[in-house]
Protein backbone atom coordinates (compact mmCIF):
# COMPACT_ATOMS: atom_id res chain seq x y z
CA UNK A 1 0.00 0.00 0.00
CA UNK A 2 1.39 3.35 -1.01
CA UNK A 3 1.95 6.13 1.45
CA UNK A 4 -1.18 8.02 2.26
CA UNK A 5 -0.85 11.67 1.28
CA UNK A 6 -2.41 14.17 3.64
CA UNK A 7 -5.44 15.87 2.08
CA UNK A 8 -5.73 13.30 -0.74
CA UNK A 9 -9.12 11.76 -1.65
CA UNK A 10 -7.92 8.50 -0.13
CA UNK A 11 -7.09 10.28 3.08
CA UNK A 12 -10.48 11.93 3.09
CA UNK A 13 -12.35 8.68 2.42
CA UNK A 14 -10.39 6.69 4.93
CA UNK A 15 -10.61 9.11 7.83
CA UNK A 16 -13.33 11.56 6.89
CA UNK A 17 -16.23 9.19 6.45
CA UNK A 18 -16.05 7.35 9.75
CA UNK A 19 -15.59 10.68 11.40
CA UNK A 20 -18.68 12.18 9.78
CA UNK A 21 -20.66 9.01 10.40
CA UNK A 22 -19.81 9.04 14.08
CA UNK A 23 -20.10 12.77 14.50
CA UNK A 24 -22.97 14.16 16.44
CA UNK A 25 -23.89 17.75 15.83
CA UNK A 26 -23.32 19.58 19.06
CA UNK A 27 -26.71 20.72 20.23
CA UNK A 28 -26.62 21.56 23.91
CA UNK A 29 -30.39 21.97 23.94
CA UNK A 30 -30.97 18.45 22.75
CA UNK A 31 -28.15 16.58 24.46
CA UNK A 32 -29.34 14.02 26.95
CA UNK A 33 -26.87 14.95 29.66
CA UNK A 34 -26.48 12.02 31.97
CA UNK A 35 -27.85 11.82 35.44
CA UNK A 36 -24.71 10.59 37.14
CA UNK A 37 -24.57 9.09 40.63
CA UNK A 38 -23.81 11.77 43.22
CA UNK A 39 -19.99 11.47 43.72
CA UNK A 40 -19.41 11.32 39.96
CA UNK A 41 -21.94 14.07 39.37
CA UNK A 42 -20.23 16.34 41.87
CA UNK A 43 -16.85 15.83 40.21
CA UNK A 44 -18.31 16.31 36.72
CA UNK A 45 -19.77 19.62 37.84
CA UNK A 46 -16.39 20.73 39.14
CA UNK A 47 -14.59 19.67 35.97
CA UNK A 48 -13.87 22.51 33.60
CA UNK A 49 -14.90 21.52 30.10
CA UNK A 50 -15.08 25.03 28.75
CA UNK A 51 -14.76 25.00 25.02
CA UNK A 52 -14.27 21.26 24.81
CA UNK A 53 -17.62 20.13 23.43
CA UNK A 54 -17.30 22.01 20.18
CA UNK A 55 -14.10 20.24 19.22
CA UNK A 56 -13.84 16.77 17.84
CA UNK A 57 -11.61 14.64 20.02
CA UNK A 58 -10.62 11.05 19.88
CA UNK A 59 -11.51 8.92 22.83
CA UNK A 60 -7.84 8.93 23.79
CA UNK A 61 -7.80 12.68 23.89
CA UNK A 62 -11.14 12.55 25.65
CA UNK A 63 -9.63 10.46 28.38
CA UNK A 64 -6.73 12.82 28.77
CA UNK A 65 -8.95 15.83 28.71
CA UNK A 66 -11.37 14.64 31.30
CA UNK A 67 -10.91 11.69 33.53
CA UNK A 68 -14.41 12.27 34.80
CA UNK A 69 -15.98 11.92 31.36
CA UNK A 70 -13.95 8.79 30.76
CA UNK A 71 -15.20 7.44 34.05
CA UNK A 72 -18.72 8.38 33.11
CA UNK A 73 -18.43 6.46 29.86
CA UNK A 74 -16.93 3.45 31.65
CA UNK A 75 -19.72 3.67 34.15
CA UNK A 76 -22.10 3.25 31.28
CA UNK A 77 -20.26 0.11 30.29
CA UNK A 78 -19.78 1.33 26.79
CA UNK A 79 -16.11 2.18 26.76
CA UNK A 80 -14.89 -0.93 24.99
CA UNK A 81 -14.86 0.67 21.54
CA UNK A 82 -11.40 0.94 20.09
CA UNK A 83 -9.87 4.35 20.14
CA UNK A 84 -11.16 6.07 17.05
CA UNK A 85 -13.17 9.00 15.96
CA UNK A 86 -15.50 10.02 18.73
CA UNK A 87 -16.85 13.29 19.93
CA UNK A 88 -16.91 14.38 23.49
CA UNK A 89 -20.56 15.16 22.98
CA UNK A 90 -21.14 11.75 21.47
CA UNK A 91 -19.44 9.99 24.33
CA UNK A 92 -21.40 11.92 26.87
CA UNK A 93 -24.56 11.14 24.95
CA UNK A 94 -23.65 7.45 25.03
CA UNK A 95 -23.16 7.59 28.76
CA UNK A 96 -26.45 9.41 29.00
CA UNK A 97 -28.25 6.77 26.97
CA UNK A 98 -27.11 4.06 29.35
CA UNK A 99 -27.88 5.79 32.61
CA UNK A 100 -30.62 8.23 31.76
CA UNK A 101 -33.36 8.50 34.30
CA UNK A 102 -36.07 5.94 34.22
CA UNK A 103 -39.34 7.18 32.78
CA UNK A 104 -41.06 6.91 36.13
CA UNK A 105 -43.45 9.69 36.86
CA UNK A 106 -44.60 10.88 40.23
CA UNK A 107 -46.40 8.43 42.46
CA UNK A 108 -50.07 8.95 43.19
CA UNK A 109 -49.04 10.18 46.63
CA UNK A 110 -46.67 12.75 45.14
CA UNK A 111 -49.34 13.89 42.72
CA UNK A 112 -51.71 14.63 45.58
CA UNK A 113 -49.14 16.95 47.14
CA UNK A 114 -48.65 19.08 44.04
CA UNK A 115 -49.54 22.76 44.28
CA UNK A 116 -50.15 23.02 40.55
CA UNK A 117 -53.50 22.10 39.09
CA UNK A 118 -53.70 18.56 37.74
CA UNK A 119 -55.91 18.48 34.69
CA UNK A 120 -58.96 16.34 35.28
CA UNK A 121 -58.53 14.42 32.06
CA UNK A 122 -54.78 14.09 31.59
CA UNK A 123 -53.99 14.99 28.01
CA UNK A 124 -51.38 12.93 26.28
CA UNK A 125 -48.22 14.88 25.57
CA UNK A 126 -49.20 16.78 22.43
CA UNK A 127 -47.46 15.89 19.20
CA UNK A 128 -46.45 19.07 17.44
CA UNK A 129 -43.27 20.13 15.72
CA UNK A 130 -41.93 23.68 15.71
CA UNK A 131 -38.49 25.09 14.98
CA UNK A 132 -35.93 25.77 17.71
CA UNK A 133 -33.66 28.81 17.83
CA UNK A 134 -30.89 26.91 16.02
CA UNK A 135 -33.30 26.33 13.13
CA UNK A 136 -33.82 22.63 13.79
CA UNK A 137 -37.21 20.95 14.00
CA UNK A 138 -38.25 20.22 17.57
CA UNK A 139 -40.81 17.46 17.97
CA UNK A 140 -42.30 18.19 21.33
CA UNK A 141 -43.63 14.75 22.17
CA UNK A 142 -40.26 13.12 21.51
CA UNK A 143 -38.25 15.80 23.30
CA UNK A 144 -40.53 15.79 26.34
CA UNK A 145 -40.13 12.05 26.81
CA UNK A 146 -38.36 11.20 30.10
CA UNK A 147 -38.11 14.83 31.12
CA UNK A 148 -40.17 17.09 33.28
CA UNK A 149 -41.10 19.49 30.52
CA UNK A 150 -42.39 22.94 31.32
CA UNK A 151 -44.15 24.50 28.36
CA UNK A 152 -45.04 28.16 28.13
CA UNK A 153 -46.54 30.29 25.38
CA UNK A 154 -45.55 33.96 25.48
CA UNK A 155 -43.66 36.74 23.73
CA UNK A 156 -40.54 38.78 24.32
CA UNK A 157 -42.20 42.22 24.20
CA UNK A 158 -44.24 41.21 27.23
CA UNK A 159 -43.27 43.32 30.26
CA UNK A 160 -45.37 41.69 32.93
CA UNK A 161 -46.38 38.05 32.92
CA UNK A 162 -43.85 36.30 30.66
CA UNK A 163 -40.60 37.55 32.21
CA UNK A 164 -41.95 37.10 35.74
CA UNK A 165 -42.93 33.48 35.10
CA UNK A 166 -39.66 32.59 33.38
CA UNK A 167 -37.40 34.49 35.79
CA UNK A 168 -39.06 32.71 38.71
CA UNK A 169 -38.51 29.35 37.06
CA UNK A 170 -34.88 30.12 36.27
CA UNK A 171 -34.17 31.24 39.83
CA UNK A 172 -35.58 28.00 41.22
CA UNK A 173 -33.91 25.73 38.66
CA UNK A 174 -30.53 27.23 39.49
CA UNK A 175 -30.97 26.17 43.10
CA UNK A 176 -31.91 22.56 42.36
CA UNK A 177 -29.48 19.67 42.80
CA UNK A 178 -27.64 19.10 39.55
CA UNK A 179 -29.07 15.62 38.92
CA UNK A 180 -32.61 16.88 39.24
CA UNK A 181 -31.91 19.93 37.13
CA UNK A 182 -30.75 17.70 34.25
CA UNK A 183 -34.18 16.11 34.14
CA UNK A 184 -36.11 19.31 33.58
CA UNK A 185 -36.61 21.12 30.28
CA UNK A 186 -38.19 24.51 29.83
CA UNK A 187 -39.72 25.18 26.42
CA UNK A 188 -40.88 28.67 25.46
CA UNK A 189 -43.06 29.02 22.36
CA UNK A 190 -43.40 32.51 20.96
CA UNK A 191 -46.91 33.77 20.31
CA UNK A 192 -45.47 36.71 18.39
CA UNK A 193 -43.56 35.17 15.48
CA UNK A 194 -43.53 38.47 13.53
CA UNK A 195 -41.30 40.22 16.08
CA UNK A 196 -39.72 37.21 17.74
CA UNK A 197 -37.33 35.99 15.09
CA UNK A 198 -35.08 33.10 16.06
CA UNK A 199 -32.29 35.55 16.86
CA UNK A 200 -34.50 37.83 18.96
CA UNK A 201 -35.92 34.85 20.79
CA UNK A 202 -32.48 33.37 21.52
CA UNK A 203 -31.08 36.67 22.78
CA UNK A 204 -34.04 37.18 25.07
CA UNK A 205 -33.95 33.63 26.42
CA UNK A 206 -30.18 33.84 26.91
CA UNK A 207 -30.78 36.88 29.10
CA UNK A 208 -33.41 34.97 31.11
CA UNK A 209 -31.82 31.50 31.12
CA UNK A 210 -29.58 30.14 28.37
CA UNK A 211 -30.81 26.60 28.96
CA UNK A 212 -34.39 27.43 27.97
CA UNK A 213 -35.49 26.10 24.60
CA UNK A 214 -37.15 28.63 22.29
CA UNK A 215 -39.58 27.54 19.62
CA UNK A 216 -41.28 29.40 16.84
CA UNK A 217 -43.50 28.72 13.87
CA UNK A 218 -46.22 30.47 11.95
CA UNK A 219 -49.06 31.79 14.06
CA UNK A 220 -51.25 29.05 12.56
CA UNK A 221 -48.76 26.40 13.70
CA UNK A 222 -48.54 27.88 17.18
CA UNK A 223 -52.32 28.05 17.41
CA UNK A 224 -52.56 24.44 16.27
CA UNK A 225 -50.13 23.42 19.01
CA UNK A 226 -52.14 25.39 21.56
CA UNK A 227 -55.36 23.77 20.36
CA UNK A 228 -53.89 20.35 21.21
CA UNK A 229 -53.57 21.63 24.77
CA UNK A 230 -57.02 23.17 24.90
CA UNK A 231 -55.63 26.71 24.85
CA UNK A 232 -57.56 29.33 22.86
CA UNK A 233 -55.79 30.91 19.89
CA UNK A 234 -53.42 33.86 20.31
CA UNK A 235 -55.11 37.26 20.25
CA UNK A 236 -53.38 40.11 18.47
CA UNK A 237 -54.79 43.54 19.19
CA UNK A 238 -53.61 46.57 17.23
CA UNK A 239 -53.01 49.78 19.16
CA UNK A 240 -53.28 53.36 17.98
CA UNK A 241 -49.54 53.76 18.55
CA UNK A 242 -48.91 51.38 15.66
CA UNK A 243 -47.88 48.79 18.19
CA UNK A 244 -49.85 45.73 19.09
CA UNK A 245 -50.31 43.62 22.14
CA UNK A 246 -50.49 39.87 22.19
CA UNK A 247 -52.98 37.94 24.27
CA UNK A 248 -51.77 34.52 25.31
CA UNK A 249 -52.30 31.80 27.86
CA UNK A 250 -50.84 32.74 31.24
CA UNK A 251 -50.11 29.29 32.65
CA UNK A 252 -47.01 27.14 32.52
CA UNK A 253 -47.93 23.59 31.55
CA UNK A 254 -45.86 20.81 33.08
CA UNK A 255 -45.61 17.26 31.77
CA UNK A 256 -44.23 14.46 33.93
CA UNK A 257 -41.36 12.28 32.58
CA UNK A 258 -43.75 9.37 31.98
CA UNK A 259 -45.94 11.60 29.82
CA UNK A 260 -49.00 10.60 31.79
CA UNK A 261 -49.78 13.72 33.74
CA UNK A 262 -50.23 17.34 32.87
CA UNK A 263 -50.15 19.95 35.61
CA UNK A 264 -50.98 23.61 35.03
CA UNK A 265 -49.30 26.43 36.94
CA UNK A 266 -51.30 29.64 36.82
CA UNK A 267 -49.69 33.03 36.82
CA UNK A 268 -48.90 33.90 40.40
CA UNK A 269 -47.09 30.63 41.04
CA UNK A 270 -44.39 31.50 43.55
CA UNK A 271 -40.78 30.36 43.56
CA UNK A 272 -41.53 28.37 46.71
CA UNK A 273 -44.28 26.53 44.81
CA UNK A 274 -41.89 25.55 42.02
CA UNK A 275 -39.25 24.45 44.51
CA UNK A 276 -41.88 22.29 46.17
CA UNK A 277 -43.35 20.76 43.02
CA UNK A 278 -40.42 20.19 40.66
CA UNK A 279 -38.85 17.30 42.62
CA UNK A 280 -42.28 15.69 42.90
CA UNK A 281 -42.94 16.06 39.17
CA UNK A 282 -39.58 14.46 38.35
CA UNK A 283 -40.40 11.37 40.38
CA UNK A 284 -37.82 9.00 41.84
CA UNK A 285 -34.35 8.91 40.28
CA UNK A 286 -33.32 5.54 38.95
CA UNK A 287 -29.96 5.34 37.24
CA UNK A 288 -28.11 2.49 35.62
CA UNK A 289 -28.97 0.26 32.66
CA UNK B 1 -37.47 40.82 61.85
CA UNK B 2 -36.40 43.06 59.00
CA UNK B 3 -36.55 46.84 59.25
CA UNK B 4 -39.09 46.80 56.43
CA UNK B 5 -41.39 44.53 58.36
CA UNK B 6 -41.21 46.78 61.41
CA UNK B 7 -42.07 49.71 59.23
CA UNK B 8 -44.95 47.81 57.71
CA UNK B 9 -46.43 47.13 61.13
CA UNK B 10 -46.08 50.75 62.17
CA UNK B 11 -47.92 51.80 59.05
CA UNK B 12 -50.59 49.29 59.71
CA UNK B 13 -51.34 50.81 63.11
CA UNK B 14 -51.81 54.16 61.42
CA UNK B 15 -54.32 52.92 58.92
CA UNK B 16 -57.87 54.07 59.04
CA UNK B 17 -60.66 51.58 59.33
CA UNK B 18 -61.66 51.72 55.70
CA UNK B 19 -58.40 50.40 54.31
CA UNK B 20 -58.69 47.00 52.71
CA UNK B 21 -56.72 44.04 53.89
CA UNK B 22 -54.74 44.05 50.66
CA UNK B 23 -52.73 46.92 52.05
CA UNK B 24 -50.86 44.57 54.37
CA UNK B 25 -49.66 42.61 51.37
CA UNK B 26 -48.65 45.80 49.62
CA UNK B 27 -46.76 47.00 52.65
CA UNK B 28 -44.66 43.87 52.73
CA UNK B 29 -43.28 44.86 49.36
CA UNK B 30 -40.07 46.31 47.96
CA UNK B 31 -39.27 48.07 51.22
CA UNK B 32 -38.74 44.68 52.80
CA UNK B 33 -35.53 44.19 50.86
CA UNK B 34 -32.54 43.61 53.11
CA UNK B 35 -30.02 45.35 50.83
CA UNK B 36 -30.02 49.07 50.44
CA UNK B 37 -29.70 48.90 46.66
CA UNK B 38 -33.23 47.66 46.09
CA UNK B 39 -35.02 49.24 48.99
CA UNK B 40 -37.50 52.01 48.47
CA UNK B 41 -39.15 54.38 50.83
CA UNK B 42 -42.75 55.42 51.03
CA UNK B 43 -43.67 58.96 50.12
CA UNK B 44 -46.87 60.88 50.70
CA UNK B 45 -48.68 63.70 49.00
CA UNK B 46 -51.86 64.88 50.64
CA UNK B 47 -53.86 61.85 51.65
CA UNK B 48 -51.98 59.58 49.23
CA UNK B 49 -49.05 57.37 50.15
CA UNK B 50 -46.94 55.61 47.54
CA UNK B 51 -45.34 52.41 48.73
CA UNK B 52 -42.96 49.81 47.49
CA UNK B 53 -42.16 51.16 44.08
CA UNK B 54 -39.78 49.12 41.98
CA UNK B 55 -38.91 48.72 38.33
CA UNK B 56 -38.20 45.30 36.87
CA UNK B 57 -35.02 45.51 34.85
CA UNK B 58 -35.86 45.14 31.15
CA UNK B 59 -34.56 42.13 29.29
CA UNK B 60 -32.55 43.51 26.39
CA UNK B 61 -34.38 46.30 24.60
CA UNK B 62 -37.78 45.07 25.72
CA UNK B 63 -40.22 47.04 27.82
CA UNK B 64 -39.74 47.19 31.57
CA UNK B 65 -42.47 47.27 34.21
CA UNK B 66 -42.97 49.70 37.07
CA UNK B 67 -44.82 48.50 40.16
CA UNK B 68 -45.99 50.25 43.31
CA UNK B 69 -48.98 50.63 45.60
CA UNK B 70 -51.05 53.74 46.26
CA UNK B 71 -52.97 54.15 49.46
CA UNK B 72 -55.67 56.80 49.73
CA UNK B 73 -56.41 57.78 53.34
CA UNK B 74 -58.57 60.69 52.32
CA UNK B 75 -62.37 60.92 52.18
CA UNK B 76 -62.56 61.43 48.40
CA UNK B 77 -61.48 59.38 45.39
CA UNK B 78 -58.43 60.40 43.44
CA UNK B 79 -57.06 59.09 40.15
CA UNK B 80 -53.62 58.42 38.72
CA UNK B 81 -53.64 60.23 35.40
CA UNK B 82 -50.03 60.27 34.26
CA UNK B 83 -46.62 58.74 34.81
CA UNK B 84 -43.27 60.14 33.77
CA UNK B 85 -40.10 58.16 34.45
CA UNK B 86 -36.64 59.64 34.14
CA UNK B 87 -34.49 58.19 31.35
CA UNK B 88 -37.51 56.44 29.90
CA UNK B 89 -39.05 57.44 26.57
CA UNK B 90 -42.56 56.32 27.21
CA UNK B 91 -44.61 55.20 30.18
CA UNK B 92 -48.08 53.70 29.72
CA UNK B 93 -50.40 52.51 32.44
CA UNK B 94 -51.63 49.01 31.68
CA UNK B 95 -53.74 46.44 33.32
CA UNK B 96 -53.22 42.74 32.78
CA UNK B 97 -56.58 41.06 32.35
CA UNK B 98 -57.34 37.41 31.97
CA UNK B 99 -60.44 36.10 30.31
CA UNK B 100 -61.27 32.57 29.15
CA UNK B 101 -57.69 31.40 29.63
CA UNK B 102 -56.10 34.27 27.72
CA UNK B 103 -54.18 37.12 29.35
CA UNK B 104 -53.39 40.42 27.73
CA UNK B 105 -52.64 44.06 28.53
CA UNK B 106 -55.28 46.74 28.39
CA UNK B 107 -54.47 50.45 28.44
CA UNK B 108 -55.65 52.09 31.65
CA UNK B 109 -55.26 55.84 30.99
CA UNK B 110 -56.49 56.72 34.46
CA UNK B 111 -56.76 54.54 37.51
CA UNK B 112 -59.16 55.50 40.28
CA UNK B 113 -57.72 55.37 43.79
CA UNK B 114 -60.88 55.04 45.87
CA UNK B 115 -61.20 56.88 49.17
CA UNK B 116 -59.97 54.80 52.10
CA UNK B 117 -58.51 52.06 49.94
CA UNK B 118 -55.32 51.04 48.23
CA UNK B 119 -54.59 50.06 44.66
CA UNK B 120 -51.77 47.72 43.89
CA UNK B 121 -49.65 47.84 40.77
CA UNK B 122 -48.12 44.38 40.62
CA UNK B 123 -47.48 41.46 38.30
CA UNK B 124 -50.76 40.26 36.84
CA UNK B 125 -52.58 43.42 37.95
CA UNK B 126 -51.80 47.02 36.96
CA UNK B 127 -48.34 47.94 35.77
CA UNK B 128 -46.70 50.88 34.05
CA UNK B 129 -45.00 49.70 30.88
CA UNK B 130 -41.74 51.56 30.30
CA UNK B 131 -40.14 51.81 26.91
CA UNK B 132 -36.64 53.04 26.32
CA UNK B 133 -34.85 53.32 22.99
CA UNK B 134 -31.81 51.69 24.54
CA UNK B 135 -31.31 49.64 27.66
CA UNK B 136 -30.74 52.47 30.10
CA UNK B 137 -32.38 50.88 33.10
CA UNK B 138 -29.97 48.64 34.95
CA UNK B 139 -30.27 46.72 38.17
CA UNK B 140 -29.04 48.69 41.16
CA UNK B 141 -30.02 52.07 39.72
CA UNK B 142 -32.46 54.44 41.36
CA UNK B 143 -34.77 56.26 38.98
CA UNK B 144 -37.03 59.24 39.53
CA UNK B 145 -40.67 58.32 38.95
CA UNK B 146 -43.22 61.14 38.74
CA UNK B 147 -46.79 60.15 39.42
CA UNK B 148 -49.50 62.67 38.56
CA UNK B 149 -52.78 62.46 40.42
CA UNK B 150 -55.91 64.35 39.48
CA UNK B 151 -56.46 65.90 42.90
CA UNK B 152 -53.29 65.47 44.92
CA UNK B 153 -50.91 66.65 42.20
CA UNK B 154 -47.54 65.26 41.14
CA UNK B 155 -45.18 63.38 43.41
CA UNK B 156 -41.69 62.08 42.80
CA UNK B 157 -40.74 58.63 44.01
CA UNK B 158 -37.14 57.35 43.96
CA UNK B 159 -37.47 53.86 42.59
CA UNK B 160 -34.93 51.01 42.51
CA UNK B 161 -34.40 48.85 39.44
CA UNK B 162 -34.51 45.17 40.41
CA UNK B 163 -34.38 41.80 38.65
CA UNK B 164 -37.61 40.12 37.60
CA UNK B 165 -36.60 37.13 39.70
CA UNK B 166 -36.44 39.38 42.78
CA UNK B 167 -40.08 40.47 42.49
CA UNK B 168 -41.13 37.20 44.09
CA UNK B 169 -39.25 38.13 47.25
CA UNK B 170 -39.84 41.89 47.09
CA UNK B 171 -43.54 41.96 46.36
CA UNK B 172 -44.29 39.01 48.58
CA UNK B 173 -47.86 37.93 48.54
CA UNK B 174 -48.71 40.76 46.17
CA UNK B 175 -47.04 38.73 43.43
CA UNK B 176 -49.83 36.19 43.55
CA UNK B 177 -52.59 36.51 41.01
CA UNK B 178 -55.95 37.78 42.04
CA UNK B 179 -56.48 41.21 40.61
CA UNK B 180 -55.71 44.69 41.71
CA UNK B 181 -56.68 44.87 45.36
CA UNK B 182 -59.58 47.14 44.71
CA UNK B 183 -61.73 48.06 41.76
Amino acid sequence: MSTLRLGSPDHRDLFGEPFVASHRIYEPEGLPWPALPPPLGARARADDLTGAPTRAVTSGALRRRSAVIAEAVRFAGRFSRPAGAALLAGAVALAGAACRPAADGPSARDLRQLRGEIREVPNPVPDFTLVDTAGHPFRFQKEANRFVTLLYFGYTHCPDICPVHLANLSAVLNELPWDLRQRIKVVFVTTDPDRDTRVVLRQWLDAVDPTFVGLSGSLAQVNAAQALLGIPPVIREERASGNYVVGHAAQVIAFTPDGRTRVDYAFGTRQADWAHDLPLLAGPVRTGP
Amino acid sequence: MSPGRRRAIRYRTELTAGVVLGVAAALAGCGQAPSSSDSSTSVSIGPLTILDSCIAEPIGANPAALYFSVMNRGPVDDALVGVVVESVDRADIHRTVEHAGIAWMEPAPDVTIPAGRSVRFGPGAYHVMLQTSSSRLRRGMHVGVHLRFQRAGTIQVGTPVVAYADLDRLLGRANASGGSGSR
